[in-house]
């Protein structure tokens, strides 16, 4: 099996959100379901003031906690990339995978009964094509490459603001810390 | 290039559940108005296409015949880039009234062209790719991370990458600031005038020849009316920007002492950014429009010109000050690809520009029935009909309390929308139109280096129509030629551009055709036209979706401006009265005054605006603070473009547009974060939910612009738009401004997030 990962550099990006509104329209998301969000943090005080913003995003983790309490089997790691996605056909929506992700990375969507997350575009990249949110970052800071790569990459880190320890589930999203930040 | 959010939120847009499907009618509208309080809550009446464009006609038939032509208020703000085609429409009947003034540029678009010789977007900017060469890059008020990326932002990564100091200088800490700048400074909301002001100050007691900050070679020989010695023609000696500024015309020194008392940024940092900006060569100094956008604001104009003629940083690589906003964010220099012409020729309004009245007071002029004609001068206006073909103007002008009210009180209201934006909300009849999706393409320049071509993706949704069918139908009725209302099809223009665009050659040498295009694509698109032979094919064009010209870094399109004026003033004289820059500049001052709102002033001084940060005390000397204590600051988010795509769902859950607070305003109000609150003052009152936040200086709230206004049962705007704070007070020679005071209290009815509003589905 190989693993591909995300590499979000925390330095460049600009809050745009085009990686999220992207995200909404390539899956058809409704208000409430996400598969991944921009959040904004500050310390200080004005005009002292630091700012940061985050990418939050399902890790598709080398040990997906989510995939292990799955009682259906819906929750699958794909051999090729390492993408964790859900079998709808297969997912009776008990909710234990959102239980058990430390990332708050699944929910179970109201009007589906049936877990919902980022799949990392894996259609898309069947054929060949980049995540969406991906494709689309404005910036360039989100970028998607072979874990292999970031793993021999210096000062990348999985774990940012009140993140678990990756050796939980050991996360595939590389964070590039912001300059100044108290990772 | 990538598309920013608002982009990926296209299709709920287009083909969103709250599209406006049909023509419709006001339930309770009829010839006269019928209950004209009802605009705005009323309900809608589907009607067929024939009997809606049956009494547009008749109204326009009828206030033509009984007032006048000038009775009829026409915004049609071209989004097509083709369009105005209702201008067309009125224009061949007899005529509409129009309106002038700078909306969105302030006292930029007029005042430039006296002072230095040109009005244009790119204003005094450098070429994009000489940021690199600047040491120092002041973003003033300047935040591209929420309105113009993603290409400046990467201009000023690049710029920052090459070791450019930033210094961004807002009334908030941005997001442009915190992913670029090196040092934050604090500057309260239309105190830009002071700022700059002090540091000149600093500069001219601090200058000396072994710390030169002052590039006296440079004043001396482009530019008048900076010292006695170097007046205009005709100009009082006393009047000139030195002694201003020293005090010796009114007493004051316009030391930082003086000018931190208002603008709020401390004294020690005016020091030191006088004397940083002095010190260091070559500074690129970018202003956004804003600063501009408030009452009496040619002074900002003039003092930004000033300080860059005083530190020389004009003509040279790395040196500009310059206003840098829109597709000409971060980017200067003549257009290197631009589109052909549309082959359609204007039709002359009949009735003369002179008639016109001003952006800055319509909808008070449409209300009390006299807008101002010059100095002393006021005219009548008798307005029966107000025509939005393409505006959303009753959100995004000044005073939105008012425009409503206007919109109440004439007899008849249209709107060509896509959506019910809030022109369409407070019309009588609404004529759905097709999106930019569902068109025949459009051809668009602007950018320097880009050109775009967009392509219809599906049939027009619904029973939406284009404006040109429109225009031709309405022209039927009204009896009018279709060959003059629509002498080239939509689709034709499109050809005409393409077919004339034209692209800079490698080595600047002057222009070249872009396009080839052959007679078989003639033949597939429809339209006339010969063969011709370009630089790219058509098909190339239509696949890439655009063309941009490539660059590097000291290409031959590398572009300093006003480089050969440096060199020699009076060989390359600017546009101006005596070809040298204007810092006193009388042509301005007579143009203010003429304007007819107030006196005009020849130099940059201080006066502040009716609502600025001096309204917000009962006593400014004794710092005794008024009804009104904030400053409100209306600012771009990237939820939309102004009023577009507002409606999108999506946009509204990415980007809740809270009212942004500081703490030290929060507390002694005992408000707390993701409280719902009103901002209220004189003019309106705004409800929003809150955010506090460090980012915001303390006695300064912000809100996003671009909500449609959304009244509730008190009277109050739910939709969080700024204009129903703001207040109508013009000035010259055509500034609207943007600048108003408020309170901030609980507000005690529960608020939705803007994401779980219902959305306006009529049918
Ligand atoms: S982040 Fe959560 S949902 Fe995603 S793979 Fe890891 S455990 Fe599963
Ligand atoms: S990989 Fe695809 S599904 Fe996952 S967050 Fe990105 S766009 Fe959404
Ligand atoms: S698209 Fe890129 S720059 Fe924009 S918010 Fe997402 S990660 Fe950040």
């Amino acid at each position: 099996m190989s693993q591909k990962g995300f590499r979000y550099d925390m330095n460049k990006c600009l809050e745009c959100r085009a990686c999220v509104v992207s995200c909404k329209d390539k899956n058809d998301l409704p208000v409430g379901v996400n598969f991944n969000s921009i959040e904004e943090r500050e310390r200080g005080k004005f005009p002292d003031v630091y700012v940061w913003f985050t990418l939050k995003m399902c890790r598709h983790c080398s040990k997906p906690a989510c995939v292990e309490k799955c009682p259906t089997g819906a929750m699958t790691k794909d051999d090729d990339t390492g993408m964790v996605y859900v079998k709808e056909d297969v997912c009776i929506g008990c909710g234990m995978c959102a239980k058990a992700c430390p990332y708050g990375a699944v929910q179970i969507r109201d009007d589906k009964k049936k877990a919902a997350k980022c799949d990392g575009c894996l259609e898309l990249q069947r054929r060949g094509e980049l995540p969406v949110c991906v494709a689309s970052c404005t910036s360039r800071c989100l970028t998607y490459v072979d874990v292999d790569e970031l793993k021999k990459e210096d000062g990348l880190v999985r774990a940012v603001n009140d993140d678990v320890s990756p050796n939980l589930t050991e996360p595939n999203l590389y964070y590039k810390p912001k300059k100044g930040m108290k990772a | 290039m990538r598309a920013c959010a608002r982009g990926h939120a296209q299709r709920q847009q287009v083909a969103g559940p709250d599209r406006l499907k049909y023509p419709m009618k006001r339930t309770h509208w009829e010839h006269g108005g019928g209950d004209k309080s009802l605009r705005g809550r009323d309900t809608w009446e589907r009607i067929s296409w024939d009997e809606a464009l049956d009494i547009v006609a008749s109204e326009i038939k009828i206030s033509k015949e009984k007032y006048g032509p000038k009775s009829i208020f026409l915004m049609d703000e071209n989004f097509n880039n083709q369009g105005g085609e209702i201008f067309r429409v009125l224009g061949l009947y007899g005529g509409y009234m129009s309106k002038y003034g700078s909306r969105s540029r302030g006292a930029w678009r007029q005042a430039m062209k006296p002072i230095l010789g040109y009005d244009r977007k790119y204003h005094n900017q450098n070429d994009r790719l000489d940021l690199v060469k600047a040491k120092l890059i002041l973003l003033w008020g300047s935040n591209p991370a929420w309105n113009s990326y993603p290409s400046a932002m990467n201009n000023l990564i690049r710029a920052k990458e090459a070791g450019a100091k930033i210094i961004a200088i807002d009334p908030m800490y941005t997001t442009t600031a915190s992913v670029i700048a090196d040092e934050y400074i604090p500057i309260r909301p239309a105190t830009d005038t002071p700022l700059l002001l002090a540091m000149a100050y600093v500069m001219l007691k601090e200058d000396s020849p072994e710390k030169p900050m002052i590039d006296w070679d440079f004043l001396n020989r482009c530019t008048v009316g900076f010292d006695s010695e170097h007046m205009p023609e005709g100009a009082d000696p006393k009047m000139n920007f030195k002694d201003y500024v020293l005090g010796n015309l009114d007493g004051l020194p316009k030391t930082p002492e003086w000018a931190s008392k208002i603008c709020g940024t401390p004294v020690d940092t005016i020091y030191r950014l006088a004397r940083e900006v002095g010190l260091t060569k070559p500074v690129t100094a970018l202003f956004a429009w804003n600063s501009a956008r408030a009452d009496k604001a040619t002074h900002v104009c003039l003092a930004q010109m000033t300080l860059a003629a005083m530190t020389g940083n004009m003509g040279i690589p790395g040196g500009a000050f310059s206003c840098s906003c829109q597709e000409r964010s971060t980017e200067g220099g003549p257009a290197l690809v631009a589109p052909g012409s549309t082959g359609v020729t204007a039709i002359k309004n009949p009735i003369p520009n002179s008639e016109r009245m001003c952006a800055n007071e319509h909808w008070r002029a449409i209300l009390t029935g006299k807008y101002t004609a010059g100095q002393g001068a006021k005219k009548d206006l008798d307005c029966h009909i107000i025509y939005h073909a393409h505006s959303n103007i009753v959100s995004q002008t000044a005073n939105t309390m008012e425009s409503i009210e206007a919109h109440r009180k004439v007899d008849f209201v249209v709107t060509h929308q896509f959506l019910l934006n809030s022109c369409a909300m407070f019309s009588d009849v609404v004529l759905p139109i097709t999106t930019p999706w569902e068109r025949d393409g459009m051809v668009l320049g602007g950018a320097r280096e880009v050109m775009i071509w967009t392509q219809k993706v599906i049939d027009p949704l619904f029973e939406a129509k284009d404006d040109g069918w429109i225009a031709l139908e309405l022209g039927k009725r009204l009896g009018l030629d279709p060959k003059e209302v629509e002498p080239v099809s939509l689709k034709q223009q499109n050809f005409n551009m393409l077919a004339g665009a034209k692209v800079a050659k490698p080595d600047n040498s002057g222009m070249e055709t872009l396009l080839t295009i052959t007679a078989e694509d003639i033949k597939a698109m429809g339209v006339e036209g010969e063969p011709q032979k370009g630089r790219i094919t058509l098909s190339e064009l239509r696949e890439a979706g655009s063309y941009q010209v490539p660059r590097k870094m000291d290409d031959a399109f590398y572009y300093v401006n006003n480089k050969a004026f440096r060199e020699d003033p009076e060989k390359n004289p600017l546009k101006t009265r005596d070809g040298k820059l204007q810092i006193y500049c009388g042509e301005l001052a007579e143009m203010v005054t003429k304007a007819g709102w107030n006196e005009g002033k020849p130099i940059a001084i201080y006066e502040p605006s009716v609502e600025g940060y001096e309204a917000t005390f009962s006593d400014f000397e004794k710092g005794i603070k008024g009804k009104y204590p904030l400053q409100v600051c209306s600012v771009h988010v990237p939820r939309g473009a102004h009023g577009n795509v507002s409606n999108s769902l999506w946009l509204r859950e990415a980007f809740p547009i809270p009212l942004l607070m500081n703490p030290a305003d929060a507390e002694p109000r005992g408000l707390k974060e993701d409280d719902t609150v009103k901002v209220f003052n004189d003019h309106g009152t705004v409800v929003r939910r809150l955010h506090v936040t460090e980012r915001v200086m303390p006695g300064v709230v912000m809100l996003g612009e671009g909500s449609w206004v959304q009244l509730n049962e008190d009277g109050y705007d739910i939709g969080g738009c700024p204009n129903v704070l703001t207040g109508t007070f013009p000035s010259g020679p055509d500034i609207e401004s943007f600048v108003s005071i408020a309170e901030v209290a609980k507000y005690d009815k529960p608020s939705l997030p803007d994401a779980l509003w219902p959305q306006r589905i009529i049918f």
